[in-house]
């Protein structure tokens, strides 16, 4: 299959705000992998590893100190228009409605205002939030607003959606349910996926692989693939085989994760 | 859900009503404290002959060009406030070097009792129409200033990370990120501003004028006619409230999703 996103020797110091390296932080030290068509791919590492500053510098929002990342080939210098990004919670606009949150990219294209419409009602439809198209941000729940910032992602109709902890401040529950829409609308569409998450049994339910981040400064650990055969449900996640995987990631976050505890100065 | 949202909106219903019947209540009490007062001190006069006197102000149309004079001045104020201050506000909110350098300054400004300017102004204006305008925008700048720098500052990075991440221009991340976030902030200092250019506008008119309802409250005082002053002091009152109730209407529709939320 071919080699959709490709991350090479990816290093990023973040210099204090003066711009001296004396107090400058090194968040990751070097990370190399590939992503293929179709695939999920979840990023794993512990609070303040440097994932979200990693999944900033595939989406081209941050460069890498050294370093490159390309996309189909070609070399991220600012955000691909094939990839679309999905934010942790909150990152609705609340003075649109639902459509108009999804209609925003196409809007910044300058698509005309009925096509706008019918593809944001489409994607509106694909998430499962029919009939709430006129409603605002706050008077929808967590997980409603999660699969809003979903659906404004797919409305611009990308191959790759980065997605940066998406589900982070949902209950357990709500994440769970939420998982099995995501890996639905990612059968549906054959997107690629990159995921970042904190969340052990997130990245297992929902990966192809997974790929163990360490401490700061990060580098990847241990790339595990989950062999668990998909559709994804609560009996074949919690097989023997299943729960073997996780134990493996929980000893090496054990470490990495201690590690964090120690020095953990800056939230990436 | 249906049960919860009516036992809120009974209980909001009641909570209206109960403030309501306390604001009457405020309302009665002024009123006979005024009974009081003009029973107490023999030159004050009653509540009755207040409303008299409002009412002749109004049928021999004295009081219109005065009304109409410090009308302008508190708008042109206000809308050079607006002009300048959100432009001051966005620059400062925008640039973090302006900022550190001029926030401590904006702040004192808010802090100053800007009157003592008025002779500067006054000299620079002269003592007609304009030094008052000038006092009203000097009055009513300072919070419109502080509250599109706040609004600047706080708009959620995420949302601008959404847009960037969208190939944004720079133009339509302000246009569509940061310009809906600083609308309940800025609207706010304007609601705020506009007290202040009312302000403003009287007090040039009290300390230095030949029209408007400052100069009417100053001439009456001196001329010992003091229904028809506090007549004045009555209007400029229920002028300002009619006027604020006006901006809020406005800025409520302006934040339709604020409603929403707060149903």
């Amino acid at each position: 299959m071919e080699e959709l996103i490709a991350v090479t020797k990816v290093r990023k110091v973040f210099e204090d705000a003066a711009g001296n390296t004396g107090g400058a932080v090194e968040a990751i030290r070097r990370v190399d992998f590939r992503v293929r068509a179709g695939e999920f791919v979840s990023l794993l590492g512990p609070s303040g590893c440097g994932k979200s500053t990693l999944l900033d510098i595939i989406g081209g929002l941050e460069r890498p100190t050294s370093g490159e990342v390309s996309i189909a080939g070609e070399r991220v210098e600012r955000p691909h228009p094939k990839v679309a990004m999905v934010f942790q919670l909150m990152s609705v606009f609340p003075w649109r409605t639902a459509l108009q949150n999804v209609a925003f990219g196409l809007e910044l294209q300058n698509v005309d205002g009925r096509s706008r419409r019918r593809k944001a009602l489409e994607v509106i439809q694909l998430v499962g939030l029919a009939g709430f198209e006129e409603k605002y941000p706050s008077q929808l729940s967590g997980g409603m607003n999660q699969r809003l910032a979903i659906a404004r992602a797919l409305a611009l109709d990308p191959d790759i959606l980065l997605m940066d902890e998406p589900f982070g401040s949902l209950d357990e529950q709500t994440r769970f349910l939420m998982g099995l829409e995501l890996l639905r609308i990612w059968e549906e569409t054959r997107k690629t996926i990159l995921f970042v998450t904190h969340s052990i049994s997130e990245a297992i339910q929902l990966s192809d692989r997974v790929l163990v981040m360490s401490a700061r400064p990060s580098e990847i650990r241990e790339e595990i693939p989950i062999p668990i055969p998909r559709p994804r449900t609560i009996e074949s996640l919690t097989t023997d085989s299943a729960t073997r995987i996780e134990r493996r990631i929980w000893e090496i976050l054990k470490v990495e994760a201690s590690k964090g505890l120690i020095g953990n100065g800056r939230k990436s | 859900m249906d049960q919860g949202n009516l036992a809120r909106s009974l209980i909001s219903l009641k909570a209206a009503g109960l403030i309501r019947a306390f604001q009457f209540l405020i309302l009665s009490l002024v009123f006979l404290s005024f009974i009081a007062l003009s029973r107490a001190f023999p030159f004050f006069p009653s509540p009755f002959s207040v409303l008299g006197a409002a009412g002749a102000l109004f049928s021999d149309g004295e009081i219109h060009s005065h009304l109409l004079v410090t009308l302008y001045e508190t708008l042109a104020g206000f809308a050079l406030a607006i002009l300048l201050g959100i432009w001051v506000g966005l620059v400062l909110g925008l640039s973090r070097i302006l900022s550190e350098l001029f926030e401590p300054i904006i702040l004192s400004g808010y802090a100053i009792p800007k009157i003592i300017f008025l002779p500067i102004l006054l000299m620079i204006f002269g003592v007609g129409i304009n030094s008052k305008i000038a006092n009203a925008a000097l009055h009513a700048i300072f919070p419109i200033i502080l509250n599109t720098l706040v609004g600047i500052r706080e708009v959620n990075r995420v949302l601008v990370k959404v847009a960037r991440s969208m190939n944004a221009t720079s133009g339509q991340t302000f246009t569509k990120v940061y310009f809906p976030s600083i609308v309940p902030p800025v609207f706010a200092g304007m609601r705020i501003g506009l007290g202040f250019a009312f302000l403003g506008s009287l007090l040039a008119e009290l300390f230095e004028a030949q029209r408007g309802l400052g100069f009417l409250v100053a001439h009456f005082y001196n001329t010992a006619q003091v229904a028809k002053m506090l007549a004045v002091i009555l209007m400029v009152f229920l002028l300002t409230i009619s006027i604020n109730a006006g901006m809020k209407g406005m800025e409520n529709r302006l934040s339709r999703w604020r409603r929403a939320w707060r149903s």
